[in-house]
C-alpha cells in the first residue's frame, strides 16, 4: 500500500484559492442573477468540511472533470433553486410553493450551477464516453476522501450557501496560475523597480598608495592605475560593485561605454 | 599529533585571563595622534579613477547586452576624477604610462575633513 504525506492547505494557499474562486463566482453570478446581488466566497481545506454546511447533499447537484484529481462538485439544497427562480422570475419560472421546483426550475438549476462549475475549471469540459452530459456522479463521501490537497468552499449569495469542492490537481493550478501570473501587490512593485533609477559609473583602474604618497599628491603628478592599456574597463554601481566590463570610446561629443562582458 | 585526551588536560601553566570592567569617564587632556599623519603613514589607501556615470533605469540596465553602448554624462574633455572611499579627491587626465593607464593630476579638490 503506497501511503503518500497529507497535504493541509497553509493559509496562503487558501487566500490565493478563494480570491480565484472569487473572480469564477462573480463573472458567473453577474450572468445569472445580475450585479444587484452579490457573492461571497470562503476557502477552507477539504477534509471533514461538507458534512453539516449548508446545501450540502448526499450527491453533488453538479460536478465537471477534466479527468484524475482536476474535478469541481457543487452542492446545492432545495432552497437554491427558489433563489434561481427569483432572480430570473421574469423568464416565466416560477417557484411553487407547495410543490417546490417545477421541472422548468429544476432544469435552470441544473443548467445554472453547471454554469458555475464550468467556470471554475475553466471552460465546458469535454465529458468523456462513460459520463453524461451532466459529469461525473461525486458524493460527499467521495469529496470528504479527497482531502488530501483538495479544498472546499462556501459562496453565500442572497442568503443561500452553496457548497463546493475542489480535487487537489484543480487547487494546484489555481495556485499555481497565481503563483506564475501575480497581479496585485508584487507585480505592480516590479513594475516600478524597473523604472526606478540607478546610478553608474564607469572606472578606468585603481591605485594603491600609502598615506604619505597620497598626501604629497600636486597638480602635475601622475598616479600610475593598475589597468593595462588593453584592459577593459568597468562599470560599477553607486557601491562600487561590478556590473560589467567594457571599453570607453566617445560618441556624440560625450564619452562612451562600450559593454564586452 | 597531540591526541585529543591529551589536549583536554588542564596545563598547570596556563591560567585563565580575566578581563577588568573599564569605567565611564569623560576623556580629557591632548589629542593622543592630534592629526599627526606620520603616525598613519604607511598605511596603504586604494583610490579609484572614475571616467564618467550615467544614470539609467533598471530596465535599461538589465536590457545592457554584449556590444550596447552606454552614453556618459561627461563630455570628452571633461577630467576624470581620483576617489577616496566614493569621495572626489582630486581630478585630472586619462594618460598612458608604458603599458599601463594613469592619471595625470590636474587639480586637488579640497573638502572638509579631507
Amino acid at each position: 500500500m503506497s501511503v503518500s504525506p497529507f497535504k493541509l492547505l497553509n493559509e496562503s494557499e487558501l487566500l490565493q484559492i478563494k480570491s480565484s474562486l472569487q473572480q469564477s463566482v462573480d463573472r458567473w453570478r453577474g450572468e445569472w442573477f445580475g450585479d444587484s446581488v452579490e457573492a461571497r466566497v470562503a476557502a477552507m481545506p477539504a477534509s471533514g468540511r461538507l458534512a453539516g454546511m449548508p446545501g450540502a447533499s448526499e450527491e453533488a447537484s453538479q460536478a465537471r472533470s477534466l479527468g484524475g484529481e482536476k474535478w469541481v462538485a457543487a452542492f446545492a439544497g432545495r432552497r437554491f433553486s427558489a433563489v434561481l427562480a427569483v432572480a430570473l422570475g421574469g423568464r416565466g419560472l416560477e417557484w411553487e410553493r407547495s410543490s417546490g421546483a417545477t421541472p422548468l426550475v429544476r432544469d435552470a438549476t441544473d443548467r445554472c450551477l453547471a454554469a458555475l462549475c464550468d467556470e471554475i475549471v475553466g471552460g465546458p469540459a469535454d465529458p468523456g464516453p462513460q459520463e453524461e452530459a451532466k459529469g461525473p456522479v461525486i458524493s460527499l463521501r467521495d469529496a470528504l476522501r479527497a482531502g488530501s490537497g483538495a479544498a472546499a468552499a462556501a459562496v453565500e449569495l442572497a442568503g443561500e450557501r452553496l457548497s463546493l469542492f475542489l480535487g487537489r490537481e484543480l487547487v494546484r493550478g489555481m495556485i499555481t496560475a497565481r503563483r506564475t501570473a501575480p497581479r496585485g501587490g508584487l507585480a505592480i512593485r516590479a513594475q516600478s523597480i524597473r523604472k526606478g533609477k540607478v546610478r553608474v559609473r564607469v572606472v578606468a583602474g585603481s591605485a594603491e598608495l600609502d598615506v604619505s604618497a597620497l598626501c604629497s599628491v600636486a597638480p602635475g603628478d601622475v598616479i600610475l592605475l593598475d589597468t593595462g592599456l588593453d584592459a577593459p574597463f568597468g562599470l560599477v554601481n553607486a557601491k562600487g560593485v561590478a556590473l560589467a566590463r567594457g571599453y570607453l570610446g566617445t560618441r556624440e561629443g560625450r564619452k562612451a561605454f562600450q559593454l564586452t562582458s | 599529533m597531540m591526541s585529543s585526551q591529551q589536549s583536554e588536560k588542564p596545563n598547570p601553566l596556563a591560567r585563565q585571563v580575566r578581563l577588568q570592567e573599564v569605567p565611564e569617564e569623560e576623556p580629557k587632556g591632548k589629542e593622543v595622534l592630534s592629526g599627526n599623519l606620520q603616525m598613519i603613514k604607511d598605511v596603504k589607501v586604494k583610490v579609484m579613477v572614475c571616467v564618467g556615470g550615467a544614470e539609467l533605469t533598471v530596465e535599461e540596465l538589465f536590457a545592457l547586452k554584449d556590444d550596447s553602448v552606454l552614453k556618459l554624462e561627461s563630455a570628452t574633455t571633461d577630467p576624470v576624477e581620483i576617489l577616496l572611499d566614493g569621495k572626489v579627491i582630486a581630478r585630472g587626465n586619462l594618460v598612458a604610462v608604458g603599458d599601463n593607464f594613469g592619471v595625470s593630476v590636474t587639480e586637488i579638490v579640497s573638502a572638509p575633513g579631507l
